[in-house]
């Protein structure tokens, strides 16, 4: 019986309806070796165990060293007057009037003390130099030092 | 300011011991050292400074990287439609925008030229973008110093020499003061601009405040003096 079936199969074969039929045997048959290289190819790495912890110490970055510091300064300052808009930032009293004589050396957070002792270092010392002092004087209008300083700017 | 009486002084890699600390107080941790794990470790050599909860590493170096909030001084490279690009000494230029001034509106806009220097403050630093810069002062949005220099003369320092001379308790400055007038402007990124009456001055103020940053308070007198009797 299965001769039978096999001496007949011959032409039943390369009938297209077989054809067909065996095409998608085929078909399917591919399809399911590509899956099974595809999953091989895939791998999964097991997560959980090297999940990362929160840790224990909670922590705030600061990227500046101003936060740090504890009196906060302004960069710009002006000693004995030179520039008056400077020199009365962050003050708060008035200072006194300038006389070219007797110039007090003053920094932006300077208490009333420190003029006081400035103004006696500065008598002190208006009596050594006088000299220094008419200079000084010249020098503090603003024409005569636009001319003199005549810098050429680094870089 | 530091609370230990002993100075300590990490290299980079050194774990800092911490003591357990509950978890709802947060350690803050300044520049220089970062979390890894479990452990705060150091990233730049110098010494470990802390108070309380807040630790960090004063170290001195020359390289600026750009932090919100600091003053610094700038140069203008270019100045392109609605803004100013100035060069801070960061890796990438830094810009201000023009109308960042105090009392700037768009008809009364601050004319500044190329290669002028600015004094400025950073506004918005990240490490991945430009700085932005604004001469105003946040709290009392007035210029309060801040705006274009002219005149002068400008010289780089190390950043660890610019913060200690913001801090009022630094000699040097003040020593300087009693003998020459003049005025200058201390940039965090490391550059510092003064401004004197005649150029043998200014030379000797920048040596001086150059020198004087691994002095003392009686060596930076020392020096101060011997200098201005020249």
């Amino acid at each position: 019986m299965s001769e039978q079936k096999n001496a007949g199969s011959r032409r039943l074969l390369s009938m297209k309806f077989m054809q067909r039929s065996m095409e998608q045997e085929q078909k399917k048959q591919l399809e399911q070796e590509m899956k099974k290289i595809v999953s091989e190819a895939e791998w999964k790495i097991d997560y959980e165990s090297q999940q990362v912890q929160k840790p224990k110490i909670r922590v705030e970055y600061q990227p500046s060293y101003l936060s740090f510091d504890t009196t906060p300064v302004v960069g710009r300052c002006s000693f004995q007057k030179f520039n008056k808009k400077i020199q009365n930032v962050g003050d708060g009293p008035e200072e006194e009037e300038e006389q070219p004589a007797k110039t007090s050396s003053d920094t932006n957070d300077d208490d009333e003390e420190e003029d006081a002792k400035a103004l006696a270092k500065s008598m002190r010392r208006s009596q050594k130099d006088s000299k220094k002092r008419s200079l000084e004087s010249e020098n503090n209008s603003r024409k005569k030092s636009k001319a003199a300083r005549a810098f050429i700017k680094p870089k | 300011m530091d609370e230990s009486t002993e100075l300590k002084v990490v290299l980079p890699g050194d774990i800092i011991p911490m003591e357990e600390l509950n978890s709802e107080s947060t350690l803050i941790l300044g520049p220089g050292l970062r979390q890894e794990g479990d452990q705060i470790v150091a990233m730049k050599a110098g010494i470990l400074m802390n108070a309380g909860d807040r630790w960090w590493i004063e170290s001195s170096q020359k390289r600026y990287v750009a932090a919100t909030g600091e003053s610094v001084l700038g140069i203008v490279t270019a100045k392109m439609g609605e803004y100013y690009r100035l060069d801070i000494g960061t890796a990438r230029p830094a810009i201000l925008h023009q109308l960042a001034f105090e009392g700037a509106t768009k008809r009364n806009k601050p004319n500044i030229g190329l290669r002028s220097l600015v004094y400025c403050r950073v506004n918005l630093a990240n490490p991945d973008m430009e700085a932005e810069l604004d001469c105003v002062n946040p709290t009392t949005s007035k210029a309060d110093g801040f705006g274009e220099l002219k005149h002068g003369f400008v010289f780089s320092c190390s950043l660890g020499l610019c913060r200690r001379l913001l801090d009022p308790s630094t000699a040097i400055l003040r020593l300087l003061g009693e003998h020459i007038p003049f005025e200058l402007a201390i940039g965090m990124n490391g550059r510092i601009w003064i401004n004197s009456n005649s150029c043998k001055e200014t030379i000797l103020i920048s040596n001086a405040i150059q020198n004087s940053e691994y002095l003392n308070t009686e060596q930076c007198e020392a020096m101060v003096n011997s200098l201005v009797a020249q």
